[in-house]
């Protein structure tokens, strides 16, 4: 290919240099890019043999939300029996109390603070990610007050736009999988709030309170003594304004029936076991119910029909003493040894 | 899609794969159609208004390019500016003035109950009808030749790295640009783009989006700060909106350029600057430009007298707030500016147009740090949720008041401020804004690692808006 004087055609040299211009963009720009990649990993890297001594970064809407996903997908497909409720359950089950014969392995995915509509995406969740054979569902008869209305739709709303929750369900897009993955797989990233912030550890008061060490088995030990207070005086405080606060503004909702009946029926149709548990209450909280013991009593009846009538095996309950009660609601340690060992029998572990 | 996005790290490449493997025709064609495409990202009820504007600027121009009559040339520009500033004045000023006339009719006994339209503004509308305005005079003025591509003066008005926030494109410059074929960049231009995008992607992103959360806490709640941290805080706001709109600007240059269009420079250092008139020289240099090629210089300039120069400055300060918002913060902000620049040239005068001069750490310090105060002091009244709220901060500033400062505060503004001076003086001293294409190839790959490093630190989950975007 080349002319009568040897030198190169007309129609070659250009391609030629052509490919040596880009021979020689290419040697420029590997070494940078190379570059690049090795301090950005090397500042990976150190993040990583940091990270014991930063904060957990939150990334879901709530930590124990974060660490009870974190810890169910550790334990799958371990978990064949898994506890869903809100705070009342949250409190009153000790999976490490719990047999495993009859039961298998259990884990307690109940979420304080949380109300009935994320309680039902995470069922969802929770039944994506490890499939139990059964799903235990313990509510009292707030389930079905609307009394909260706006403020529960807040914590739904955020709840539902949050990227990992979108991901957890099935349906995020493109950007919140490479956000997950990116919390996954990258320190620089899942570390960058304590990164921004080196002095001060920001969610350390958050994290006491609503994540609280849990056992293997996802059981919140703590819940009492963090989420109540830690001195007797914060304690006493607490407890006066749960027992003020527990039924403030108690307005049964038919909707909240019907959604919650929905739930049932939807975990049935995947071929999970429910079973509903109505859970127990003190005196304390019957009082607090506006129409006292008749409407608790109708609000009770509704439920047990509504799960029945949806496929769920009903296991009834009733009002306990309330020596068992570390306020109008929640089970102090008395109470949680007494109700694993009661729903154990209820459920038909064998000891 | 912000240019802070995934979204735009997927869109501009795409459009570049499909840009640079078409004849020039086609080109016009995808960017218009990934301008409007862009543009409908941020609502897509407003690409009508954008097509209006386009649609009667161009129509102005064909029709000037035919009438030579100068009371009906007067006229057919006449209709661009109602239209523009029309669409302008409406969407972006009818609550403003709604509530001040009613107010100030108030005071007089006057009770108007003007009505109440919740009217939402467009994004990027006072840049477009900016770009529109300035090609409808240019050609009003016969200094240049109008359009006859449709399509290009479409793209002209709409071209996306520049659509929301600027620069403010000057037609003489960038319509040529668009008609005629643009040449491929080679290795090097695609080098010095990336690094520009690069740049302003750590500056958006590591130091203005870092610092937000500090200046909005001190902004919101100022009687809980004490005065330093006030005085932090209005330092921290200068590096948050330079950080910010240079960075969107760094990262427009750098796409166009990517594309084959040259945008004009937007920020040359100016917290640098040893006067307020050098300042306005080197800060948004395409508004400041516009306002005085299309403002000041039409009111006379500096050519009728001391006072009337004065008069002029004030006024076209005094626009140039109120083009950024209908708040009476802006007015303030763009009085003060006014005010200083009026001061400045009474006893200043000509020492503070030398903009070009060498910059000398021994002489120009302090008259650098004395300037990067007085604009501060206008930032506040910028920034502000009100006039009254303004002076209250400047008051906890300048009344001393005990208050601890937040340390991650002080380190965060410590590492912006080193790195924002950092970045002007490697500007400054090579006097190219990809000084760091001129690193041998391992201390690029260095500085863009750390770079990259500390964008992933800071990026957050969704992107941050660009402040301009809402002016």
């Amino acid at each position: 290919m080349t002319g009568s004087d040897g030198a190169p055609a007309a129609d070659v040299l250009p391609s030629r240099r052509r490919a040596r211009t880009q021979r020689s963009w290419v040697a420029r720009v590997v070494p940078i890019v190379a570059v690049a990649v090795l301090v950005a990993v090397f500042a990976d890297l150190v993040v990583t043999a940091a990270a014991g001594h930063l904060h957990q970064p939150q990334y879901w809407p709530t930590f124990e939300s974060q660490r009870k996903y974190d810890a169910l997908r550790a334990e799958a497909p371990a978990a064949t029996t898994v506890f869903i409720g809100d705070s009342v359950l949250d409190s009153a089950l000790d999976p490490g109390l719990l047999p495993v014969s009859g039961l298998g392995s259990s884990f307690n995915a109940s979420l304080a603070g949380e109300p009935f509509q994320v309680l039902s995406d995470w069922t969802r969740i929770v039944t994506r990610a490890v499939h139990p054979k059964t799903i235990v569902l313990g509510f009292d008869i707030n389930v079905l007050n609307d009394g909260n209305a706006a403020g529960e739709a807040l914590l739904a709303d955020a709840f539902q736009r949050s990227r990992p929750v979108a991901v957890a369900e099935g349906r995020g897009d493109l950007l919140d999988h490479l956000d997950v993955w990116l919390h996954e797989h990258v320190a620089l990233f899942k570390y960058r709030s304590a990164l921004r912030q080196p002095f001060q550890n920001s969610n350390a008061a958050g994290a006491q309170i609503y994540d609280p060490p849990l056992t293997a088995l996802g059981w919140n030990s703590d819940f009492a003594a963090k989420e109540l207070g830690n001195t007797p005086a914060d304690l006493s405080a607490a407890v006066t304004k749960i027992d003020h606060d527990i039924l403030l503004d108690y307005h049964f909702d038919d909707d909240r029936l019907r959604d919650f009946a929905s739930l049932v029926a939807q975990e049935r149709r995947t071929g999970v076991n429910v079973v509903f548990v109505s859970m127990p209450v003190s005196p304390a909280f019957v009082q607090a119910v506006p129409g006292g013991r008749a409407d608790f009593d109708a609000a009770v009846t509704a439920l047990k029909r509504a799960a029945g009538a949806s496929g769920a095996r009903v296991v009834p309950s009733g009002l306990w003493p309330s020596r068992y009660f570390a306020d109008a609601a929640h089970f102090n340690r008395a109470g949680t040894i007494r109700f694993s060992a009661w729903i154990a029998s209820e459920l038909g572990a064998r000891p | 899609m912000t240019f802070n996005s995934l979204q735009y790290a997927v869109f501009l490449p795409a459009v570049l794969l499909v840009y640079w493997s078409v004849s020039h025709r086609l080109q016009n064609l995808l960017l218009l159609v990934a301008s409007y495409f862009f543009y409908a990202t941020f609502g897509w009820r407003f690409v009508g208004l954008l097509l209006l504007s386009t649609v009667t600027d161009y129509t102005v121009g064909r029709v000037l390019e035919h009438t030579e009559d100068e009371p009906r040339r007067k006229l057919v520009f006449a209709c661009s500016l109602v239209v523009n500033l029309g669409v302008l004045g409406f969407f972006k000023y009818y609550n403003f003035f709604s509530d001040e006339g009613t107010r100030a009719f108030g005071h007089l006994g006057i009770h108007l109950a003007p009505p109440v339209l919740r009217v939402l503004l467009p994004v990027g509308i006072s840049f477009y009808t900016f770009h529109g305005i300035s090609y409808a005079f240019d050609v009003f003025r016969r200094r240049i030749e109008p359009c006859r591509d449709p399509v290009a003066f479409a793209v002209f008005v709409a071209f996306f790295p520049q659509l929301v926030a600027g620069p403010i494109g000057r037609a003489h410059i960038q319509l040529p640009q668009i008609v005629h074929e643009r040449t491929r960049p080679d290795a090097t231009q695609v080098g010095r783009a990336v690094s520009l995008i690069l740049l302003g992607l750590l500056k958006k992103v590591a130091i203005a989006d870092l610092l937000a959360p500090y200046v909005d806490s001190n902004f919101a709640n100022p009687s809980a700060q004490g005065s330093i941290s006030l005085l932090l805080g209005a330092y921290a706001f200068a590096l948050q909106i330079y950080g910010d709109f240079s960075g969107y600007s760094d990262i427009a240059r750098g796409s166009a350029w990517l594309l084959g269009v040259n945008l004009p420079e937007n920020f040359n250092q100016p917290y640098l600057s040893r006067s307020i008139t050098e300042f306005w020289r080197r800060w948004h240099i395409s508004l400041s430009s516009w306002l005085r090629d299309y403002l000041y210089v039409p009111l006379g300039g500096n050519r009728k007298g001391r006072w009337n120069t004065y008069r002029n400055l004030m006024l076209t300060m005094l626009i140039g707030g109120l083009w950024h918002g209908a708040a009476t913060t802006f007015v303030v902000w763009g009085g003060l500016h006014g005010l200083y620049l009026s001061v400045e040239r009474r006893f200043l005068g000509g020492e503070t147009r030398d903009a070009e001069r060498a910059w000398s750490w021994r002489t120009d310090l302090v008259p650098a740090l004395i300037t990067f105060q007085f604009v501060c002091l206008a930032w506040v009244f910028f920034r502000a949720p009100s006039a009254a709220g303004a002076v209250h901060y400047l008051a906890g500033i300048v009344k001393p008041r005990a208050g601890s400062v937040d340390r991650n505060f002080l380190l965060t503004l410590l590492v912006a401020g080193v790195v924002t001076i950092a970045i002007d003086a490697a500007q400054r001293v090579t006097l190219d804004h990809t000084f760091l294409t001129r690193l041998r190839p391992w201390s690029q790959g260095l500085v863009y690692g750390l770079m990259g490093s500390a964008v992933l630190i800071a990026a957050g989950g969704t992107p941050v808006p660009f402040i301009y975007f809402r002016f």
